[in-house]
């Protein structure tokens, strides 16, 4: 029964917002670990600044008041020789984080952030956008390196009264969730359509100034189904997409694309049987696609009308009319629950992907050169999103959101070109017991 | 007397309750069918999510069961199996004691015991094998498996061989003494598919997903030999007919996209004759969406075959079961598995009609007017010509809305402009044509234009149109730029026949027409909205997608289809689907078996 509930709590937050929010305790979250890990950023600094890992706690039980974001020094925690207790064994990141201020608190329920190097800035600086859908806000984090702070508020680490809400008029984004950035443009996806006088409204995407973000946003009318990942490319932003049901029936739109001002349908459920795409990522060359996708699903229903993998996607422009031809061009089976995915380049080879399958508690890494998943790591509790660093010992270091585990866990691939000998190595987190789901929000029901 | 035959393309609208009431009892999930084979009357599905194999009883028509019958038989594997070795003899009856599961994730590859149906135990494997074949039994020899490995961190792709000893099925502590042995080298390549010759044990075809050249690799494991072609690009999946004397193939549409090429489709290569069939040039035949999984058989299929004595008589038609060895199956992304007269190469079209087309005018400001002065005299070649609408626009756009940087009278871009067709004497246009006048292409390279009558002012980054001078574009929807024609010239694209109708002459170009006097203001255009007259037999199930796997059995003549999307394995009878009397659904569920 659990090997769904996991992404059903990544795609229904409203059933766990109704079924817990008698839950919030007034607890605040711990400093020194994660609760439901859901989004991570890595800083990597040349010239001796520092490495920095950040990550979103969603808070994802209501355990606690507040959901957080922890800055985790990297170059306090020696990775590169063998954890202690072996690369099941959680390490502990108590002394990586700065006790004072490397750590803020806000909503519960947070999404996928993006990391903005404002104008002027430090090298070190960022500002961490985080969506969070308790209250359907976004977070803007200033981030110093290890150091965090509210974006106007000085030393407080309670950032949940600045929480930006993302509504224009009548048009809201409800269940915020993903983030991205092109230039100072951030884009934001919500889950949910909105409702107004009972009515269900279209989804949107949100574009908002990320030099100034608490401006009116942009909405751009996507249509019924809500979108999810997003990315950048050279013939616009994509939008992986989820199926809607209304009055006119099954809404879905696995692909759609913002050129210019206008959101279009990218035509992929045309020509493929795919109901919904979660995860994407540009390959190297700009020309292809890399998508998740997703089998429907509903509780205790194996996947039906569409199956859970990863699909190729031509976006090379036709000559003649300069238009992205968006075919489907290669389809790969993949474990169940695939969702984020993360393009790791290689020079001189095809990109290698590495993809969360969050439903096997694995990460499968897909070698385009090979066109096969050529590995697949085991034994991380329902992964979730992914970020990578350089390994100082060469290669290059995964780091993965365990959403159920509560850690940090990292994969090292000592060499890109031979990615089979990628292994876990590692969690990070709190070393005292993994934190109990509270008795009326278990994992069991969220 | 001209004979045409046609099966009725079906879309079979199963209803998901339909389809279940023609289960056994017993359902059993199928998490991830991801590869089929047959073991003699054992058809072996291999899972991805719950890593395991089961077993269907081809002549039984049910699930294997476990010692507890209350249970579908379940045999564990390594990790994500990727690919089903096994050996089955022409009657369909005889199988190897092992069929063989690659887990390219783990590095493994599971052995399971053919006659008690169980695990026996893993041999570790090359982490960079993708493809896995067991040759034809043999008398004198113990079974052997073949692995395909791809080069990691440099060297050469190779065959690897090993034999399993026939006691291992009955003591499995021998694995540990097996090994492989890398027996051929395939070169600087990327093996993804190997197949074995049903008849020639010492034949193996092998498909490339990269290659320096040519990407079907004839493998003789005798002599040690390698014998390259090319087939059209790189090759996805692999099949061989009955008799060994052809191999199918679908090429790679995602290696192609990877390397900035296009190419997908079937092809047939001969054994005997060492080229693609019918002729070395011939394109590949199309299937719409993307190509995952193919198969070639033997069935007979009900088709319906329209005869016309007489020219200007009128047309019969009556339904009758033809013959098609090879029968071959392909499936696609679209959720369609597409039928093709192996023999004839070509698909089972559904469509007695020929091509057919309409022209239309329309103003460069977008209004649709009557205009006798376009294209005339129109020839459009069955099998060559595609269904889509080819605009002929009045210095129309080569490349539109393109960004690119000037200097000087050099125009630097990322498009390809050789490749858009453009040529000296055509016309620029920029975003901004008060900075920018346009200008006229003197000298074409690959990324850049050298221009004549650039202005000063006109540098740095630049958006840009080039267009045709005086003359008409010819471009399709579909097929992209097809060339160019002035005012009362004739106009001929080749094309390549796709499709191979009764007759068709490689050396009937794919579209000619006269042009006439036309529209000569800029953007005005003639539009042919061209209908192929052929349309694609093929099926599809409701509820489920991603048909990927096929195989053939050749005892009953089914095939079945393992579809990832619903997670499910069909069973098809071609002889007894019955497909309706025109285009459209057909009205029973008769001929599919759905297991899940």
């Amino acid at each position: 029964m659990r090997t769904h509930l996991y992404m059903l709590a990544l795609s229904l937050p409203l059933t766990a917002l109704v079924g817990c929010a008698s839950e919030s305790s007034g607890t605040l979250p711990p400093a020194d670990g994660f609760h439901y890990p859901v989004s991570l950023s890595v800083l990597e600094s040349a010239g001796g600044g520092p490495n920095v890992l950040y990550v979103v706690s969603s808070n994802f039980d209501w355990r606690y008041s507040h959901g957080s974001v922890i800055a985790v020094d990297l170059d306090k925690l020696d990775l590169d020789t063998p954890a202690p207790g072996g690369s099941t064994a959680t390490r502990s990141i108590a002394a990586a984080v700065n006790p004072d201020t490397g750590h803020v608190f806000i909503d519960s329920f947070g999404g996928l952030m993006s990391a903005y190097q404002p104008a002027g800035a430090l090298p070190a600086s960022r500002t961490l956008f985080v969506p969070t859908r308790a209250e359907h806000r976004l977070f803007a984090i200033r981030a110093e390196g290890t150091s965090l702070s509210c974006f106007d508020a000085g030393e407080a680490r309670d950032c949940s009264p600045q929480g930006i809400a993302l509504a224009n008029g009548d048009m809201t984004a409800e269940d915020p969730f993903a983030t991205m950035l092109r230039g100072r443009e951030l884009f934001v996806t919500h889950l949910r359509r909105p409702t107004i006088d009972d009515e269900l409204r279209n989804s949107y995407l949100v574009k908002l100034d990320a030099e100034a973000p608490t401006n009116a946003p942009v909405f751009f009318d996507i249509g019924a189904a809500p979108a999810e990942g997003a990315v950048d490319t050279p013939r616009g932003v994509y939008l992986t997409g989820r199926a809607a049901r209304d009055a006119a029936g099954d809404q879905s739109k696995a692909l759609r694309v913002l050129v210019g001002s206008s959101v279009v349908d990218a035509g992929l459920t045309d020509e493929t049987r795919v109901k919904e795409t979660r995860g994407i990522g540009v390959s190297s060359d700009g020309a292809r696609l890399f998508v998740s996708t997703r089998g429907s699903r509903s509780l205790h229903v194996t996947p039906t009308e569409g199956p859970d993998g990863l699909l190729v996607v031509d976006i090379s422009a036709d000559p003649s009319t300069g238009a992205a031809r968006n075919e489907a061009v290669s389809f790969v089976p993949m474990p169940e629950g695939a969702s984020r995915l993360l393009v790791l380049p290689r020079p001189g080879r095809k990109d290698l992907v590495a993809i969360a399958c969050t439903d096997s508690d694995a990460v499968a890494l897909y070698d385009d050169e090979l066109g096969a998943i050529v590995n697949l790591v085991e034994g991380v509790a329902k992964p979730y999103d992914l970020a990578v660093a350089s390994r100082a010992a060469g290669g290059q270091r995964l780091f993965v959101a365990s959403f159920a585990g509560h850690t940090v866990d990292y994969i090292d691939i000592p060499d890109l070109g031979r990615p089979g000998d990628a292994t876990l190595a590692g969690r990070l987190g709190a070393t005292d017991s993994p934190p109990a789901a509270s008795a009326l929000c278990s994992e069991e029901n969220p | 007397m001209r004979i045409r035959h046609w099966t009725l393309g079906a879309l079979i609208g199963l209803i998901a309750v339909g389809c279940q009431s023609e289960q056994k009892p017993g359902a059993v999930e199928l998490q991830g069918p991801n590869s089929l084979a047959a073991a003699g009357r054992n058809l072996l599905v291999a899972l991805t999510t719950d890593a395991q194999l089961r077993a269907i009883h081809i002549d039984e028509q049910a699930f294997l069961r476990a010692p507890n019958p209350l249970f579908a038989l379940s045999v564990p594997t390594a990790s994500f199996p990727r690919a089903i070795a096994a050996w089955t003899s022409a009657d369909g009856e005889k199988t190897l004691p092992f069929a063989f599961v690659l887990s390219s994730a783990t590095s493994e590859v599971s052995v399971v015991a053919t006659g008690r149906m169980a695990l026996l135990g893993t041999l570790p494997v090359p982490r960079t094998t993708l493809a896995i074949a067991t040759l034809a039994e043999s008398a004198e020899v113990d079974p052997q498996l073949v692995l395909a490995v791809a080069p990691q961190g440099g060297g050469e792709a190779s065959l690897h061989v090993a034999t399993v000893p026939r006691a291992v099925a009955a003591d499995p502590s021998g694995l540990t003494a097996v090994a492989f042995e890398s027996r051929i080298a395939l070169g600087d390549s990327v093996p993804q598919v190997l197949v074995a010759s049903p008849t020639n044990r010492n034949l193996l075809v092998v498909g490339d997903r990269h290659t320096a050249q040519g990407s079907l690799a004839v493998v003789d494991l005798g002599s040690g030999s390698v014998e390259r072609y090319e087939v059209g690009g790189p090759v996805r999946a692999l099949a061989f007919d009955r008799a060994g004397e052809r191999v199918f193939g679908i090429l790679d549409s995602g290696a192609c996209a990877s390397s900035g090429s296009r190419c997908g489709g079937l092809f047939a290569f001969g054994l005997s004759s060492r080229r693609l069939e019918p002729s070395a040039e011939a394109a590949p035949l199309d299937v719409p969406g993307t190509a995952i999984g193919l198969a070639a058989g033997a069935a007979m299929v009900t088709v319906t075959v329209t005869t016309t004595s007489a020219p200007g008589e009128p047309a019969t038609t009556e339904k009758r079961p033809l013959s098609f060895d090879p029968l071959v199956l392909v499936s696609s992304t679209d959720g369609r598995i597409y039928l093709f007269d192996g023999d004839k190469l070509r698909m089972l079209d559904a469509n007695p009609a020929g091509p057919s087309w309409s022209v239309t005018h329309s103003s460069p400001d977008g209004t649709t007017t009557e205009d006798a002065n376009g294209p005339s005299n129109i020839a459009l070649a069955e099998g060559a010509v595609r269904s889509e609408v080819v605009r002929v626009t009045y210095e129309g756009a080569l490349l539109r809305d393109r960004e690119g940087i000037v200097a000087g009278s050099v125009l630097k871009s990322g498009s390809r402009f050789e490749a858009a067709g453009v040529q000296a004497g055509d016309r620029v246009s920029f975003a901004d044509p008060a900075l920018c006048p346009e200008a006229e292409v003197a000298v074409v390279t690959a990324d850049q234009l050298e221009l004549t009558g650039v202005e000063a002012s006109c540098t740095g980054a630049v958006g840009f149109t080039v267009r045709s001078a005086e003359e008409y574009v010819v471009v399709g929807s579909d097929s992209g730029h097809l060339g160019r024609v002035g005012a009362n010239e004739r106009f001929v694209y080749q094309g390549a026949y796709y499709h191979r109708p009764d007759g068709y002459d490689l050396r009937v170009p794919a579209i000619v027409f006269e042009m006439g006097k036309g529209d000569p203001r800029r953007e005005a255009s003639y539009l042919l909205d061209i209908k192929s007259g052929i349309s694609a037999s093929y099926v599809t199930l409701t509820g489920l997608s991603f048909p990927g796997a096929i195989v053939y059995d050749s005892k009953t003549k089914r095939f079945f289809v393992a579809h990832f999307g619903g997670n499910a394995v069909v069973e098809i009878d071609p002889a007894a689907i019955e497909w309706g009397s025109e285009w459209g659904p057909a009205l029973t569920e008769k001929g599919f078996r759905i297991y899940r």
